[in-house]
């Protein structure tokens, strides 16, 4: 999978379901995404055809303009998703940014119902991204203010905000890269790396030129500290008028929110990966070792039944217990894990080598 | 303050059909898929080649194959149309038995499925009473080095389908959960929250032997379903048109006097011609519910009936529980839908109880009188997801957040602290 898909699946299960519903259901179901983008439908016996389905979103720029509500751009966008069956109510319910009104009655029956409530199932893409179109689609007018340069901080998930500069000719997404762990930073910094070098290929020609830097670009001078101390660098895009243009728009924009998620999904796989290998391993390894532990055991008890060679076996049996030694310490090493509280004491005396005694000895009873 | 703790948590319950996975809240979960990874499995077979650059050919193309594969419905789909995918089933009667086939299928369900980073959300599983605690470790271990979940918390299904029936009638956490699931069955009493390990009953009919033996009815009676396909066919069967008797004689007679009215037909197109088949669906009907009751007609090692069984645990219960016990059994588990499958389990209980409180009665020769066991099976709609919905119940609670193992706990003290659990050691 390269990117995730702009349709929700969760609210697109929850739409068809609601609309293939025979009899009409009570429904209040609240979903959340990416951390931050709440999704709440609502729907009644009493009023079968319609469903609310409310949206929060982060308001991406914290610009005071935009945190009035919803540019009309963003409306209109809204609104032609599907101008039939989706109405925006007014105002929005209490918590969220946008309310609309399902009219299930309006959707077209058959294969196109799944093709509209995937459309519709996809709004958050589209508030998204409707409002940094808004900022980019500006990289393609020139007219550009003197020293107007000023990163635009941009907050998709609240632990992590981006920026996107605005330059004479082109667009600069800068990415820094927080991680909890340490294991992450360096997975991602393999990644970032490779997607350095990948992007600067001949192949990736048209895709816009990534780099990653462990400090922060020149262009990020004067911002917060905080937001410039980061253990896993900065990833920035440079983004040039040709992938904005008409319907690249869109993808360029939905790729550039989700880079964040892109790059947890990755190292979260990556993460799993490596712990199947180290469990396949681990296997094998342990493996090894019980075959080791039947053999010895056979070889003990070939020897107590005493053969033609006990001189040399007698002299041989120091170094072999010596081995087991080593092999009982292995396995100790290994068992402690699974404890059990006061059963140490059997531990060691399972652990110890069993001491066989030849079938034809005899132990004084006292 | 964390901020995951203000976002729901993350509940997954997963079966051994099905795996039910959601926000805490919520009355119905987001999703209910079938609990099966396809594995592209191609490259593992093949003959190694001694030189240098093929070797690093094929690990790499090794390493694609091994994060190329699919889960739930998809995966079902994707083995049907292409060969190069292997099913496997992680979970097998209630346990899980390949953690690197459940590792992926987790990894899908909070990525693509619910699509939220796991570090954003507490999260709530579910596992059967009879699990061992190893494989609670595991789950722990996977939980917080893979993903990297700030909490976790492993509860047990019984105790949360108790917590369902909790909501939609009265605060009561004694009862005894009926579990019928797809692979497993399990009678669990349990005593205000505390389950009564002592006691916990397992019955080795399940879900999958209800399809198995309707499969097995089909077949011998000759019906033209397609071999591949007869599984499939048999569990659709069973989920649609499947139902509990009161009587397994008067049902035949039924269907022998009004066939028009009970045989059902069964339509389907075969997948590898593409032709379309029919068949007729008769006494499969009520008899594949009916191994519960009558185990003898489906295996000949297990005979004790439901009902039984459920006395059985009850009767090696404390006796001061035992009276609530009766009053409270609850149905949990997708294998319990057949329609009229409670009323049956209650007649069928009430028949035991009153023959025993008969005998002793006579025993003592009508000097005492005892009073009357209340003898209760309940039911309530949300069956099918009842442990899901106990979690998502539980995992709203403010107390829930207090009662995880956390990240920090993990780095202190290892994947040991998801041994015990917090509801063995009682959290209500």
């Amino acid at each position: 999978m390269a990117c995730f898909e702009r349709a929700s699946p969760a609210l697109k299960d929850v739409l068809l379901k609601l609309y293939r519903a025979e009899k009409p259901m009570e429904m209040d179901h609240h979903l959340h995404e990416f951390g931050a983008v709440k999704y709440r439908i609502q729907s009644s016996a009493s009023d079968p055809h319609h469903a609310y389905l409310s949206i929060s979103t982060p308001l991406l720029s914290q610009d005071t303009l935009q945190s009035l509500g919803l540019s009309h751009y963003t409306r209109e966008m809204v609104k032609g998703i599907s101008s039939d069956a989706v109405e925006i109510v007014e105002p929005a319910k209490e918590g969220y940014l946008l309310t609309l009104r399902l009219n299930f009655d309006k959707i077209p029956s058959g294969k196109d119902s799944v093709k509209v409530i995937t459309e519709i199932s996809a709004v958050q893409a589209v508030l998204l991204s409707s409002q940094l179109k808004e900022m980019l689609q500006n990289v393609n007018s020139q007219v550009t203010f003197q020293g107007m340069y000023k990163p635009i901080k941009l907050v998709y998930h609240p632990r992590e905000p981006f920026f996107v500069v605005r330059q004479p000719k082109k667009i600069i997404a800068v990415f820094p890269m927080r991680f909890k762990e340490n294991s992450d930073v360096i997975i991602a910094t393999a990644f970032f790396q490779e997607l350095m070098d990948v992007g600067s290929s001949k192949e990736w020609a048209k895709a816009p030129p990534c780099t990653w830097s462990p400090i922060p670009p020149p262009e990020l001078r004067g911002e917060l500290i905080e937001d410039l101390s980061t253990n896993g660098g900065f990833v920035t895009f440079d983004i040039l008028p040709c992938h904005v243009e008409g319907k690249r728009l869109d993808k360029t924009v939905w790729s550039l929110l989700n880079f964040y998620a892109y790059v947890k999904y990755h190292v979260k796989c990556t993460r799993g990966f490596i712990q199947r290998r180290i469990r396949k391993r681990l296997e094998s390894l342990v493996e090894v070792l019980q075959k080791a532990s039947s053999e010895e055991e056979q070889q003990q008890i070939k020897k107590d039944k005493g053969y033609k060679y006990m001189r040399k076996m007698v002299s041989k049996s120091k170094n072999f217990k010596r081995r087991c030694g080593n092999l009982s310490r292995k396995i100790k090493r290994i068992r402690p894990r699974i404890k059990i509280r006061g059963c140490g004491r059997f531990h060691r005396r399972w652990l110890r080598f069993p001491n066989f005694c030849s079938s034809k000895g005899y132990t004084k009873l006292e | 303050m964390d901020p995951a703790t203000s976002r729901p948590a993350v509940v997954i319950d997963n079966g051994t059909g099905y795996t039910k996975m959601g926000f805490a809240g919520n009355v119905e979960p987001c999703f209910i898929v079938p609990t099966v990874v396809a594995v592209n499995e191609s490259f593992l077979n093949q003959s190694r080649s001694s030189s240098k650059a093929s070797w690093l050919a094929q690990h790499s193309a090794g390493v694609m194959a091994d994060l190329d594969f699919f889960i739930g419905d998809e995966a079902v789909a994707r083995s049907r149309s292409s060969t190069t995918y292997n099913l496997s089933y992680p979970i097998q009667h209630g346990q899980v038995e390949n953690w690197d086939a459940m590792e992926r299928f987790w990894q899908q369900c909070i990525f693509n499925y619910l699509r939220c980073d796991p570090e954003d959300h507490y999260f709530l599983l579910t596992e059967s009473p009879l699990t061992a605690p190893e494989s609670r470790e595991y789950t722990g271990e996977i939980m917080f080095e893979t993903f990297n979940v700030p909490g976790l918390y492993i509860g047990v299904n019984s105790v949360l389908a108790l917590a369902a029936g909790y909501t939609t009638s009265k605060c009561e956490m004694t009862g005894v959960v009926v579990d019928v699931g797809d692979g497993a069955t399990h009678v669990v009493p349990v005593a205000d929250g505390y389950v009564i390990g002592s006691s916990i009953k397992s019955v080795p009919i399940a879900g999958k032997d209800v399809t198995l033996f309707v499969q097995q009815l089909m077949r011998e009676r000759g019906e033209h379903v397609p071999p591949e396909d007869s599984f499939e066919v048999a569990r659709k069967v069973k989920e649609t048109y499947c139902y509990t008797c009161s009587d397994i004689v008067k049902e035949f007679n039924k269907h022998d006097k009004e066939p028009a009215k009970y045989v059902k037909q069964w339509r389907g197109i075969k997948p590898k011609t593409g032709a379309p088949y029919s068949c007729d669906i008769g006494y499969e009907r009520f008899l594949g519910p009916e191994v519960f009751f009558n185990p003898e007609i489906y295996s000949s090692e297990f005979s004790t009936p439901l009902p039984a069984v459920i006395d059985k645990c009850i009767q090696s219960a404390p006796i001061d529980t035992r009276r609530a016990l009766y009053k409270n059994i609850v149905l949990s588990g997708g294998s319990t839908m057949f329609k009229d499958f409670h009323r049956r389990l209650q007649r069928d209980l009430k028949k035991i109880v009153d023959a025993r409180v008969l005998a002793s009665e006579a025993r003592l020769g009508g000097e005492i009188r005892s009073q009357p066991v209340e003898v209760n099976v309940v039911s309530h709609p949300i069956q099918r997801f009842a442990v899901w919905f106990g979690g998502s119940v539980l995992a709203s609670t403010p107390e829930f957040f207090a009662a995880c193992h956390t990240k920090a706990e993990y780095e202190e003290y290892g994947a040991s602290i998801c041994r015990t659990n917090p509801v063995f050691k009682g959290m209500y």
